[in-house]
């Protein structure tokens, strides 16, 4: 579905961002992307909606160049920024307004997702908060059906029931011919909703692989000790002992934390991906 | 789905539901304000002066009001935010800056006309009921009326640019930039005037040429023909150049910089 090669990409007058960066998204998964902060996820993002363009190499999404953004792309792909613009109207006016823009929208999916998450289709949206903003709009980005979904930290400004009901919302609208890729730091939010696992660090993708995978090769489990234990991959304090994660040499799977996995391959980066290599 | 990529009917539609529904009430209220300054100024010159309001009014409220909306067509994009969802909105580059075409130059230009008919007639009855005078009524078909209106197009273009072009206070840089463009040109022309004409000048100053013709120094001018061409044609050349050609380069300038535009 997506296909980045040798991709090259810098702001004006800054340093390089993205040098040879190649990616490969099939289709039918919610991808988590993870990396710290101002390491390219959003401009990666930007880069699959065609918002930026690359300096040279090449990116394929859907079939279609993104920085052309053909109306049948644009058609085809919902971007929900981290920070929402919302013009000054009433959400039943929006949906009147931007639906028929989307071949495939729903308004029935639209109106019972607005309805899980307790918004009237008469407020006005900028009337709205952040998180109801962000609600509607979700709502509405599921409603289109598009077969790409690209979400910039999703939860941001979202109240805890309403994590919950996001994380039920896309494990329901995401089908195998739909794909979602989401940037956050907010990794337990997600649960176990995202998987591959996609890494960023110094404008490299350093790893992309599913949870499953991570199981195989990992085992993540709680030691209670004093002292930080050896002959771990990674450990971090937790009460009572610490978080260790410790390559999977049994072959017994433990539950993947992959909030942990990304501190283990942040602080022991060329070990883990020998593991994975 | 439609699969042309550059222009449908459909989405262009969308595209204007879509201008409408998110501009109706600013662009009604900003109508109605300039109405009822336009037909204070109506009163006020008429009973002061003695040449008609019509004469002029018609012409400068149209081409500063429409100057001003076109700066105003992309301030959706003044916001990254904003500017994100113009952008990813499933329409093409084409349709979007046509949209923006039609509403700021056609559909403002028929609905300021009609709104200055109706003023007039209102400013027409007050100014005979409260004021014993009578204004006149407006006529957009004399001569200077329909320049005025040429010239609304012309202009209109080269501020719809300046709002795809500048981020923020469009007018004002669009202003500023036209001005600093104009007195390049004349700066640019001027030299290359200066350099390839270098024989008609002595020093900084133009002098009057002679040359030497069958052992007598005749002055040089122009052919009689071709003084005679630009005597019939010259304004007609030039009202050319500014009234289509340059807009119409404009316009293309503006579509291509919409299309490269990134967040």
């Amino acid at each position: 579905m997506i296909q980045l090669q040798n991709v090259h990409f810098q702001y004006k007058k800054k340093t390089p961002l993205f040098q040879a960066l190649n990616l490969e998204i099939p289709a039918g998964n919610i991808y988590g992307l993870l990396g710290k902060n101002g390491v390219g996820k959003t401009s990666l993002l930007k880069l699959i909606g065609g918002l930026v363009f690359p300096k040279s190499g090449t990116i394929d999404v859907m079939g279609f160049t993104p920085e052309n953004r053909f109306p049948a792309f644009l058609a085809d792909l919902f971007f929900l920024p981290e920070e929402l613009h919302v013009p000054a109207m009433k959400i039943s006016t929006f949906e009147k307004v931007y639906a028929p823009f989307y071949p495939r929208y729903n308004s029935k999916q639209f109106h019972e997702y607005l309805a899980e998450f307790e918004l009237d289709a008469g407020k006005t949206l900028t009337a709205l908060s952040q998180g109801q903003k962000k609600k509607a709009i979700t709502a509405f980005g599921l409603a289109t059906n598009s077969r790409l979904l690209i979400l910039d930290e999703p939860t941001n400004g979202l109240d805890i029931p309403s994590k919950s009901l996001f994380r039920k919302l896309l494990t329901t609208a995401i089908t195998d011919e739909r794909t979602c890729i989401i940037s956050t730091h907010q990794v337990r939010d997600m649960g176990n909703l995202m998987d591959p696992i996609i890494i960023m660090d110094e404008g490299q993708i350093i790893f992309n692989d599913s949870v499953e995978t991570i199981a195989e090769k990992l085992q993540f489990e709680v030691k209670y000790s004093r002292g930080e234990p050896d002959d771990v991959l990674y450990a971090e304090r937790v009460p009572g002992g610490y978080m260790v994660v410790t390559e999977n040499l049994d072959g017994e799977e433990t539950e993947v934390d992959i909030e942990v996995f990304f501190n283990a391959m942040m602080a022991n980066k060329q070990a883990i991906r020998a593991l994975f290599a | 789905m439609e699969t042309n990529q550059f222009f449908s009917t459909d989405r262009f539609k969308h595209l204007l539901a879509r201008e409408f529904a998110i501009n109706k009430k600013t662009a009604f209220l900003g109508l109605m304000a300039l109405m009822l300054i336009m037909l204070l100024n109506m009163l006020v010159w008429a009973r002061n002066r003695e040449l008609g309001f019509h004469e002029f009014g018609y012409g400068f409220f149209l081409i500063t009001s429409g100057c001003i909306l076109a700066s105003l067509s992309f301030t959706e994009m003044d916001k990254a935010y904003g500017k994100q969802f113009y952008l990813l909105l499933p329409a093409s580059h084409f349709e979007k800056f046509l949209s923006k075409w039609l509403i700021t130059a056609i559909c403002y230009f028929v609905v300021f006309t009609l709104s200055y008919f109706v003023f007039s007639f209102i400013g027409k009855l007050l100014g005979q009921t409260f004021f014993d005078f009578d204004i006149g009524q407006p006529n957009i078909f004399t001569e200077q009326n329909i320049l005025f209106i040429q010239v609304f197009f012309a202009l209109q273009t080269m501020y719809l640019l300046g709002a795809v072009y500048f981020r923020k206070h469009a007018i004002f840089k669009t202003m500023l930039s036209s001005f600093l463009v104009t007195i390049g040109s004349i700066l640019i022309g001027g030299l290359i005037f200066r350099i390839v004409m270098f024989d008609l000048f002595d020093g900084m100053y133009q002098f009057s040429p002679t040359m030497e013709i069958n052992g007598k120094m005749t002055p040089v001018q122009p052919s009689g023909d071709f003084q005679k061409f630009m005597r019939l044609n010259g304004e007609n050349i030039v009202r050319f150049w500014g009234l289509y050609i340059i807009p119409a380069v404009l316009l293309v300038v503006g579509y291509f910089k919409l299309k490269e535009t990134e967040l």
